[in-house]
């Protein structure tokens, strides 16, 4: 039982004192962190030390030149401060390598950091430039601020042992601003001054400097130095100047401008008139003056069809050609019915209006021409030759019946009719016919069998329809042939083909 | 269409744009015809005696030449050295880093500025034209075996041969500042100058050849106290010129 409680109290001892963390220990390696000489006469190296083992450490620098196997020590600790070994002028040779070492002991043991082999000429970095001043030069046409310092008070350039080199930064100081102006960099050689021009009125600069020797590292920046530069650096000259010029320049261009309106001759120079699209023929004037028809007439030419097509017109045509090479009737006009608006029937909106246009290319008397065109006798349309609403002529057919060939229609004249034959130089033509005695189509769209266009409705009427009803055309009627017997007129089909009869 | 070639706007601005043209060439050909080219060309004499006429460089101007001459010397040396150490040693200050002895530390060179400006005027430049004589034949061996390597780019392999074209300049070169110093009486007569049996081959303890490497690192220090050897004469010998 005893033997328990001793080691009960045994454990307990041992956990106590783990429990207080007081674990001694030898110390933890050091190692040296940096080595720098700012003037290449003197250097410095620093170590940091690692665990101390909870013993009291003390640190020890030891070095050997390249040469011999001399071991050295440190010979100043306290000047660079704590962890430091500072080796003065003495003690200092260039173009030898140093092979450094850092020995941490305490009671319990040593601990040696990794050797560091160092020359001198590989960690020259000199202090930074100092008593940096700025100062803003007003002069009339270039303002500048000169920048002015002093070389770091260790470096020695009048032997020529350094050669040192400036450089100097700025940037405008942005109070409030989010974005941060970056630094502009400038080097300034040798010099011990700098000037920058052209300094943004009422801006305040931010200015260092730091300096270099030979090919060694950059020092540090040089504490910041600022400089107010006053806002209105403005010449009253040149603002006078400056006014003068703009008002001069503003009373040119009104009066440019005043002779241009004014003067023709002037408005020709500088804005020369542009030439505008015209179609010959076609005089501007007659549209103003309101006399359709007579524009209409100007611009038919002879041998070109004028095939006018409009939908709010609802005007539908037939096609009309003629492949006869007996019938030339080149030069003839083409007859189109057209029956527009002159016709006010109830014929819906839709289509049913046929019209046969009739395009005079010549003098030639209509009826006269009319009479060599063969139509469906029926025609009792109003034509309406070139928009002018004419009396009903009724043709006279003769000769050859004529067979004019639709899909849905069969139209066909009379057979004493004479064989019509367009020949529009090969122009197939739109040709409408139409019976505008019967309403053609009824209110409730019964008849309507089929619709073409957005203009044409084919009716299924049971009306007969004069003159049409015995004449078959053999060729094409079959093919073409819609269901219905016959179709009543008034629907406006394309006419393909013409053939000739016999 | 119109009828017209051009608007009136556009046949003034054609017409200006060619009397400019012309007025151009105009101006160029009267230019050259009457400026004579030849009295442009200046060609500089070789001064081998001196002889009247000719632009003698004063002893500030040879300084200074040769003070740029050994900083683009040591620049070079430089730029190989971290060169190989990027590719062929990436460890750096690493232990074990030992290097041998350079074959030119028999040199006694001083190694600090006191004792830079301790030695004579003769003794400096003795000691500035030993160490380029040294080393005339190893940069000469370095670039043989750099070209014929294949690790290295003929731009290594270029600059190695500069750098040894650039040492036999720079050496003949501070020989003429000897000879200017030596006649202006600013040096005594103990400048003895090399002697030829005085023949060093970079050969280490151990009778190796050395490495490419440890020749580069060799090198690159000499060429830095050779810099600064000239760099401290100048400013002793004339001391109100950029010092």
């Amino acid at each position: 039982m005893w033997r328990d409680a001793e080691q009960a109290l045994t454990l307990i001892w041992l956990l106590s004192w783990t429990a207080h963390g007081v674990c001694h220990s030898p110390p933890g390696r050091p190692r040296l962190t940096r080595c720098r000489s700012p003037e290449k006469e003197t250097f410095t190296c620093w170590w940091e030390p690692g665990s101390t083992g909870g013993l009291p450490t003390s640190y020890q620098l030891y070095y050997r030149k390249e040469s011999s196997l001399e071991v050295f020590e440190c010979p100043d600790y306290h000047k660079a401060g704590n962890n430091s070994c500072y080796f003065d002028k003495q003690h200092t040779s260039i173009w030898i390598l140093y092979n450094i070492t850092v020995v941490a002991s305490n009671a319990l043991g040593k601990a040696y950091s990794e050797s560091v082999e160092v020359d001198v000429m590989d960690i020259v970095q000199p202090h930074p430039p100092e008593n940096v001043n700025l100062t803003f030069m007003q002069t009339t046409n270039s303002p500048y601020f000169l920048v002015q310092w002093q070389p770091p008070h260790d470096a020695d350039t009048r032997s020529g042992w350094v050669t040192i080199k400036y450089e100097v930064r700025l940037k405008i100081e942005n109070s409030g601003d989010e974005e941060d102006s970056s630094w502009e960099s400038y080097s300034a050689g040798k010099q011990l001054e700098f000037s920058i021009y052209s300094p943004q009125p009422g801006a305040c600069y931010i200015v260092q400097v730091r300096c270099k020797l030979d090919h060694g590292l950059w020092s540090e920046w040089s504490p910041s130095s600022f400089i107010q530069i006053p806002d209105n650096m403005l010449d009253t000259q040149n603002a006078v100047m400056i006014i003068a010029i703009t008002l001069t320049v503003i009373i040119f261009l009104l009066t440019a401008g005043a002779l241009t309106v004014k003067m023709k001759p002037v408005k020709h120079f500088l804005l020369p008139p542009v030439p505008e699209p015209k179609i010959s023929g076609l005089n501007t004037q007659l549209l103003k003056s309101g006399k359709s028809e007579e524009i209409f007439s100007a611009l038919i030419t002879p041998g070109y069809p004028q095939i006018v097509q409009s939908s709010d017109r609802q005007v539908e045509y037939l096609v009309v050609s003629d492949y006869d090479e007996e019938m030339d009737f080149e030069g003839k006009a083409h007859l189109e019915y057209q029956k527009g608006e002159n016709h006010p029937t109830d014929n819906t909106q839709k289509g049913s209006q046929n019209s046969i246009k009739i395009s005079l290319n010549s003098s030639q008397d209509l009826n006269t021409t009319l009479s060599e065109n063969v139509h469906s006798g029926a025609v009792s349309n109003q034509l309406s030759v070139l928009g002018e609403p004419q009396q009903l002529l009724h043709l006279k057919c003769k000769g050859s019946p004529v067979k004019a060939q639709d899909r849905n229609t069969q139209m066909s004249s009379g057979s004493n009719c004479e064989h019509v034959s367009i020949n529009p130089a090969g122009l197939t033509e739109y040709v409408e016919v139409d019976e505008d005695q019967k309403p053609l189509v009824r209110e409730d769209y019964s008849m309507v069998s089929d619709v073409i266009s957005d203009n044409i409705l084919v009716l299924q009427d049971s009306i007969p329809v004069q003159g049409h009803k015995e004449v078959k055309c053999d060729k094409t009627s079959e093919a073409e042939e819609t269901g219905g017997v016959f179709e009543p007129l008034g629907y406006l089909e394309t006419l393909t083909t013409f053939s000739s009869e016999s | 269409m119109s009828l017209t070639l051009c608007s009136p706007t556009l046949c003034l601005y054609f017409s200006l744009s060619l009397g400019l043209s012309l007025w151009a060439v105009a101006v160029l050909l009267v230019a050259l015809l009457c400026l004579d080219p030849h009295s442009r060309v200046s060609s500089a004499p070789i001064c081998t005696h001196g002889p009247s006429g000719c632009h003698v460089p004063s002893l500030a101007d040879l300084f200074d030449r040769v003070i740029q001459h050994s900083a683009r010397m040591h620049s070079l040396s430089n730029d190989l050295h971290s060169e190989f150490e990027q590719y062929f040693l990436p460890s750096k200050n690493s232990i074990g880093k030992i290097y041998r002895k350079c074959h030119t530390s028999s040199i006694l060179t001083p190694n600090g500025k006191e004792n830079a400006q301790k030695l004579a005027r003769e003794e400096l430049t003795e000691v500035i034209l030993k160490l380029l004589m040294a080393w005339r034949d190893p940069l000469f061996q370095l670039h043989q075996s750099m070209a014929h390597q294949q690790d290295f780019n003929s731009f290594s392999s270029n600059k190695a041969l500069e750098m040894g074209d650039m040492t036999h300049e720079l050496r003949k070169g501070v020989e003429k500042v000897a000879e200017k110093m030596r006649v202006l009486g600013m040096l005594g007569n103990s400048v003895t100058g090399l002697s030829p049996a005085e023949t060093m081959l970079p050969i280490s303890d151990s009778g190796e050849a050395m490495s490419n490497y440890e020749l580069l690192y060799c090198f690159r220090r000499d060429s830095n106290k050779v810099q600064n050897y000239l760099k401290i004469l100048k400013c002793r010998i004339i001391p109100e010129h950029d010092c």
